[in-house]
Order: C-alpha cells, then sequence, then structure tokens
C-alpha cells in the first residue's frame, strides 16, 4: 500500500502489481486468487465502512458487497488511478454513502470489548472516553469530511490515493481536510465539555 | 490524550494532536468469518461441472415435452400405418359389397385391384359389343368417356358410388351381353339412415270440426237450460 505524501501519481508498489496478476486470475474464474485480494484487503474495507457507518453489521455487509462487485467486475477490470486498492476503497465508500442515506449512523462499539469484569485503570477509561468522544464527533461530521479524514488519519492512505479515491484533485482534498480537522477540533470540545460535565456532576452526587 | 491536546495554549494551525488521536482509534480486523463467507459465496458449488437439480417446475416442464414428442411420434405412426394398409378388419363400402355379392366366385380371387377408370375400361372391353340400350349410354362413341343418354334414368348415387369402388375386379363380368345389375342395396341403407317422421300419437277420436260461421248460433243466443 502506498503511504501519505506520495508523488502526484499514484506509484505503482509491488502490491498493486500483484492484484492486478490476481485480477486477471480472477477474471478467468479461479477462485484461490480472489481468496487472497479477499484476505489482502478486507480489513482494510470493514475499518473504513466501520468508521464510516459507525455499524459493524453494516460494516460486513458493505465489505461483502464491495468483494461481490470485485468478482462480477473482474472481467472487464482494468489497473489504472490508485489500482485496485483504490477501486475497493472506492466502492466501500460509494457503499457507504448510499447506506448512509437510508440509516442513521450511530456511534458504536468499535472501542474493544472489556475482557473480564475487571475494573479499569482511570487511565483506560480516560481513554476509552476520548476514543468514544472521537467517535461521537467524527460520525457527526458530514459525510465527506468524514470519509476524507478516514481515508487520510485514520488509514494513512496518501492524499494523492485518497483524492483518486473521493474523486478530488489534490488540491481540493487538502482544502477539504483542513475543513474536515477544524470542525472536528469543534465537535470534540463540545463532547469533551459534556464529558467534563458528566463527570463533575458525578462527584458532586458521590460527595 | 485529546483533552490534552486540546487545550487552549495550543497552536490554532497544528492539528497534530488530533491526527494522532484519529491514528490512534482502534484497528479491527475483518472478522474471519465474515472473510470465509465472501471466498464462499463466489466458490462454485461441488460438482458444478455435473448439470445443477432442476427445479419441480423445470422437471415437469421437460417432462411434458418428452410426453408432448412422444405423443406425436406415436400418432405420426399411427396416421402412417393407417394410410399404408388399411386394416383388415375395416368393413368395405357399401357398394362393394354389392358388388362382390353379385360377381363370381371364379377368378375373382386372382384379380388384383385396379383404380376405378382402369378396372371400369377393362370390364366394358371383357362385355363386347354393347347390345342393351342401358348399355349404350353408358358408353361414349369410340370408346371415349362414357355418355349417360337422356331417355335412361340417372343412376342413384349409390350405384354411382358402387361402380367407382376401387375394389372392381378385371374379368369379373358373369357374361359379356348381360347388362350389369344395377344395385339398389345402397339406398335401403341411406334411407334407413335418414330420420323418419312418427306419426303423432292420438288421443282419443278425433275432435269435431269446428261449426263453419253459418252453422254458429247468431250472438246473444243462449240455448235454453244454459
Amino acid at each position: 500500500m502506498t503511504i501519505r505524501g506520495a508523488g502526484a501519481g499514484v506509484p505503482e508498489t509491488s502490491e498493486s502489481v500483484e492484484d492486478a496478476i490476481l485480477m486477471r486470475a480472477v477474471a478467468r474464474g479461479e477462485t484461490e486468487p480472489f481468496a487472497v485480494l479477499v484476505r489482502r484487503h478486507g480489513s482494510r474495507l470493514y475499518r473504513i465502512a466501520l468508521r464510516m457507518t459507525g455499524d459493524g453489521s453494516e460494516a460486513e455487509d458493505i465489505v461483502q458487497e464491495c468483494f461481490t462487485r470485485l468478482w462480477q467486475a473482474a472481467p472487464g477490470w482494468q489497473p489504472r488511478g490508485a489500482g485496485l486498492a483504490g477501486w475497493l476503497c472506492r466502492v466501500t465508500m460509494n457503499l457507504c454513502r448510499d447506506r448512509h442515506r437510508r440509516l442513521r449512523i450511530v456511534a458504536d462499539g468499535a472501542i474493544p470489548e472489556r475482557a473480564d469484569d475487571q475494573p479499569l485503570a482511570d487511565r483506560q477509561i480516560e481513554l476509552v472516553e476520548a476514543q468514544q468522544a472521537l467517535l461521537r464527533a467524527l460520525a457527526d461530521l458530514p459525510e465527506r469530511y468524514r470519509g476524507a479524514l478516514v481515508l487520510c488519519y485514520y488509514e494513512g492512505l496518501s492524499n494523492v490515493m485518497a483524492a483518486d479515491i473521493l474523486d478530488l484533485s489534490v488540491k481540493a482534498l487538502e482544502s477539504l481536510l483542513v475543513r474536515a480537522r477544524k470542525q472536528l477540533r469543534t465537535l470534540l470540545e463540545r463532547e469533551q465539555y459534556r464529558i467534563r460535565h458528566v463527570r463533575t456532576e458525578v462527584g458532586e452526587e458521590a460527595a | 490524550m485529546i483533552e490534552q491536546q486540546t487545550r487552549p495554549d495550543r497552536d490554532p494551525d497544528d492539528d497534530s494532536d488530533l491526527i494522532a488521536a484519529l491514528a490512534a482509534l482502534p484497528r479491527p480486523e475483518a472478522p474471519p468469518a465474515l472473510l470465509a463467507r465472501i471466498v464462499q459465496s463466489v466458490e462454485p458449488p461441488a460438482g458444478a461441472a455435473a448439470a445443477p437439480p432442476l427445479r419441480p417446475a423445470q422437471r415437469l416442464a421437460r417432462g411434458a415435452t418428452w410426453g408432448a414428442v412422444a405423443a406425436g411420434l406415436a400418432l405420426g405412426l399411427i396416421l402412417l400405418l393407417g394410410r399404408q394398409a388399411p386394416p383388415p378388419s375395416a368393413a368395405p363400402p357399401p357398394g362393394a359389397q354389392v358388388a362382390a355379392q353379385q360377381l363370381p366366385a371364379a377368378g375373382a380371387a386372382q384379380a388384383p385391384l385396379g383404380k376405378t377408370e382402369t378396372a371400369r375400361s377393362a370390364r366394358l372391353a371383357a362385355a363386347g359389343p354393347v347390345t342393351s340400350r342401358a348399355a349404350a349410354g353408358r358408353t361414349g362413341p369410340e370408346g371415349q368417356a362414357p355418355l349417360i343418354s337422356m331417355d335412361r334414368p340417372a343412376s342413384p348415387p349409390a350405384v354411382a358410388e358402387a361402380e367407382t369402388v376401387p375394389t372392381v375386379q378385371r374379368g369379373a363380368e358373369p357374361e359379356a351381353a348381360t347388362p350389369v345389375p344395377q344395385p339398389v342395396l345402397a339406398q335401403p341403407a341411406v334411407d334407413e339412415a335418414m330420420p323418419r317422421l312418427v306419426e303423432a300419437p292420438s288421443f282419443g277420436p278425433a275432435p269435431a270440426p269446428r261449426p263453419t260461421a253459418s252453422q254458429r248460433p247468431p250472438m246473444g243466443f243462449r240455448p235454453a237450460g244454459n
């Protein structure tokens, strides 16, 4: 996978070359190369769908639908732009956009569940609360902002690749990222104010 | 973490804390069951080379098709056999029966079947010179097509049908000078087939005829006692 900060074009990596070779085999109906592609890209697509929708089951459906489209489009697929990874991310983003029109985003258990019933340390509680606040703020962002932040900062894709996935120019993506960060910070401060307010109320009741 | 990095004294253009917080979010892996399900969803089923099992509707349609084909073949075979060789049990037309009854048995068994015109010309040739008036009316001049004289009553349709029956046998005429008898047995068959008028059942003696106007009593007259 290309790393953020790449040049003007999407560089061709060994992975993208392998993807193209595997896609030719998938186009012939071979399932083993398809399984390799699923294992290689499945988790990233799942995370993107999860961050975009905030729903684990929705994310699974989206990933499955994405690979189903990959299987169907394999005979006519041509490597270009961001390669197969970019194509998969674009399909995933489009599917998330389609689902978002029908479903309300619910920020849910992206935080790992507790392994046991032992009480968490204060630090862990704060970390979990901070992440939940960030996820809620992310979920409250407009979809375009959320998509740019998820692709560039969460998944660490290059601006060139993210711009290709979002069908934007690199300049437009950079401007979009600035606005997205600004709004996310505003939402986050609001969330943290709410958290502090809740903590204060709980402390007063305990005293 | 984020709480510390969103202090009011931070550089407003520095979003590194936010970027770091986004990058530090949990990164769950796709469930293995999901990946397995995706791979299995495109794998061809075992024995994909064999034809898939037919659904009940397809099975029914295929069976109906074969049934129709078999029925058509059987019908065509029956029609073909029926045209080439009529069944021996089939009864000949009434006219043919009459001709066979009036012909002598000698030599009749060896006579092959022939067409109508051929049989008639052969029969006329064997009959020799025409001596009877009826036969003269049936034979045209110079052996041409037979003519029907105006003074000879036309043969009934049943007789004509009997003369054109293809079962006429060559050399079966008993005597040349004897005119061919005109069978009339076919007519009763037609008559029997015709519906007959049934007389209306009688219900006692016929009623007395209605009196004429002159016999009726004048209007207003009432016989005594009524």
